[in-house]
């Protein structure tokens, strides 16, 4: 029998390895890579190729109609993404800090109504008031329906993040460090901004992903609250074409240069355009959002 | 260092107490306070003013008259609400689903994060973490677009592409036949968005097991499989004991975008998909909207979801102290 080596003693054997290896990169290359294939396929197919035999991942007939189609109609696309990005910067930035500067003060020992502030914050757990007086505080109460600020406002603050961010400034901030820039006759601001925040950058960068994340991918707020399709988001936009394809139908310029349009693979192609952004930025913070994750498992 | 602020303190208190005590708190720690005062004023818009509008539950909603001025009438709303066939529906499928996701959830993900965990090629581990957890980051408009793709009745995968060679019939899978399909679908939907994620929070924990452990089951002759059992599972039962009651507190809540999109909204297969988010939001919205129905469904779950958040928290904290909320 030939010696195994020292470090491969206490693993599982050969053969179960290569098992498990064969079944993972299965279950991946079946659910989490073919199916982006077959929509990329789908969106570069002719559309009456799709007609008769379906979505595909290899284009019979190849044709990039689709893609033409959609970037005539770019202005619209072009302009939900703004939306997004607008909503997504603008709502994680307000957001992040808003979070940071509740959970710093109820992390500091020396503040004497610490406990209540976090009840207050915790009691959002357990009491809800739902969906429908929600939506009357928005809509009637503020007045925001249809409106950019209200694709942000009601995201701002989590408690959740609020709790994680709390437990990392407890465990990563040494109160000596607060304690002595307050001697040297540091205010309460310019030690949170130059040195908390400084301390807690792995902390903050986490919450900033989570928000943006939440902000990205959001079709529920503009679903409750967007009246007109200049104030849609790039993924309601996306769902508006997917429910009621009004966004195909309401352009005359276009039948003059397709004799119909390409429906089905232009569905694709703006799918492809929604999603490709988010798909190409993933591996680069793909390894952050990891260690995130492990952090707030940890602490939180 | 931490007796010593505890001192401090205390002679603070000491010091001045009642409402002098206050005011001396106040100003002492004013920039503090000030800091958390955009998210308290938000707290009261986003989350108290809803929970007073809950009171829209017991009037007739006349919407010139706002939720205050509008004439009373008791529990009408809700025993309209509990005399529909829609509340059994929709009490079934939120809990349901609910229940069967956790235990799925859990399940194939410790078996993920444990088989990544022994996998000899870490190299390859960590690559298929990140194909896993690529779903996470679709919307599910997205979510929604891909399983059309597969599902849709003329120009699905599934249909053309699977059924068809096969010789068997086209399924209309949005349609009221092909609803006893749903909770699969549905299941494998939510399965396939979140083991990546839920894989990553388990192997988080068992990066925490001491590989002392393993090396003293190895000296007594305890096999790889004999490990996992008495070692590893054992030893991350407490992340997976957190998790399943921190589910446990959401059993009353959907996740709206799942039932929404993945079903593409299509109202024949209700009865297998809808659950109280939906519920509610298509009562509230939409061409047969109603608003009270909306309002006293909306009530149910924010009363029933709080006494279950309740209830988890009392446990979790018994069990784990430093897990529980309050």
């Amino acid at each position: 029998m030939r010696q195994r080596k020292l470090g491969e003693i206490n693993q599982i054997s050969r053969t179960s390895n290569v098992l498990l290896n064969i079944l993972f990169i299965v279950v991946i290359a079946l659910f989490f890579i073919y199916p982006f294939f077959i929509i990329i396929g789908s969106s570069l197919t002719d559309n009456k190729t799709i007609i008769l035999q379906g979505y595909n991942m290899i284009p019979q007939q190849f044709s990039t109609e689709a893609y033409r189609y959609v970037f005539m109609k770019s202005s619209k696309i072009v302009h939900s993404y703004m939306v997004t990005i607008l909503t997504t910067g603008v709502g994680t930035l307000l957001g992040v800090s808003m979070m940071a500067m509740y959970a710093y003060p109820i992390s500091r020992p020396d503040l004497r109504y610490r406990r209540g502030f976090s009840l207050f914050a915790y009691i959002t757990f357990i009491f809800s008031g739902g969906l429908v007086p929600w939506f009357f505080v928005y809509t009637k109460v503020l007045g925001l329906s249809n409106s950019y600020w209200v694709l942000i406002m009601p995201y701002l603050v989590n408690v959740w993040n609020i709790v994680i961010l709390r437990t990392f400034f407890t465990s990563s901030i040494p109160q000596e460090v607060i304690e002595s820039a307050k001697i040297d006759g540091a205010g309460e601001f310019r030690i949170f901004f130059n040195i908390v925040v400084h301390l807690a950058i792995p902390g903050l960068a986490t919450i900033a992903l989570f928000t943006t994340l939440v902000y990205w991918n959001d079709f529920q707020l503009p679903l409750y609250f967007s009246r007109e399709m200049k104030k849609y988001n790039i993924q309601y936009l996306l769902y508006s074409i997917m429910s009621n394809m009004e966004f195909m139908a309401q352009d005359t310029r276009s039948v003059k240069i397709f004799d119909s349009p390409p429906v089905e693979a232009a569905r694709m192609a703006m799918c492809v355009l929604g999603t490709g952004p988010m798909l190409i930025a993933y591996p680069f913070f793909q390894r952050y959002f990891v260690k995130g994750l492990t952090l707030g498992a940890v602490k939180g | 260092m931490k007796g010593k602020t505890s001192n401090v303190q205390a002679f603070d208190i000491q010091k001045h107490k009642g409402f002098k005590g206050f005011l001396y708190e106040m100003s002492k720690n004013k920039a503090l306070y000030l800091m958390m005062l955009p998210t308290v004023v938000f707290l009261i818009i986003n989350n108290y003013l809803p929970m007073l509008g809950l009171s829209i539950t017991f009037v007739r909603f006349n919407p010139a008259k706002g939720v205050f001025g509008s004439p009373w009438v008791g529990l009408e709303n809700l025993k309209f609400f509990f005399n529909t066939n829609d509340f059994l529906t929709i009490t079934r499928n939120t809990v349901g689903y609910n229940v069967i996701f956790i235990i799925l959830d859990i399940s194939v993900a410790a078996f993920c994060a444990i088989a990544i965990n022994e996998l000899r090629n870490k190299s390859m581990a960590r690559i298929y973490q990140g194909f896993m957890l690529v779903s996470f980051f679709l919307s599910w408009v997205v979510i929604n677009y891909i399983f059309f793709a597969f599902l849709s009745v003329d120009r699905g995968f599934i249909n053309n592409s699977i059924l068809a060679p096969l010789g068997i019939d086209p399924v209309r899978w949005y349609s009221k036949d092909a609803g006893p399909y749903w909770p699969f679908i549905l299941v494998f939907a939510q399965l396939w968005r979140y083991t990546g994620y839920n894989s990553i929070l388990l192997y988080s924990g068992l990066m925490g097991i001491d590989k002392q452990y393993y090396e003293a089951a190895l000296i007594d002759g305890a096999s790889k499989w004999k490990q996992i059992r008495y070692v590893t599972i054992p030893l991350l039962s407490p992340v997976i004991i957190a998790m399943f009651l921190m589910l446990i507190g959401r059993v009353f809540y959907a996740d709206f975008g799942l039932h929404y999109q993945v079903t593409n909204n299509s109202a024949a297969i209700l009865n297998w998909t809808d659950v109280l988010d939906t519920y509610v939001y298509r009562s509230l919205q939409g061409s047969n909207s109603n608003l009270s129905l909306a309002a006293a469904a909306g009530f149910y779950q924010a009363v029933v979801g709080m006494v279950i958040v309740y209830i988890a928290n009392r446990v979790i904290k018994r069990f784990d102290p430093e897990k529980s909320l309050f």
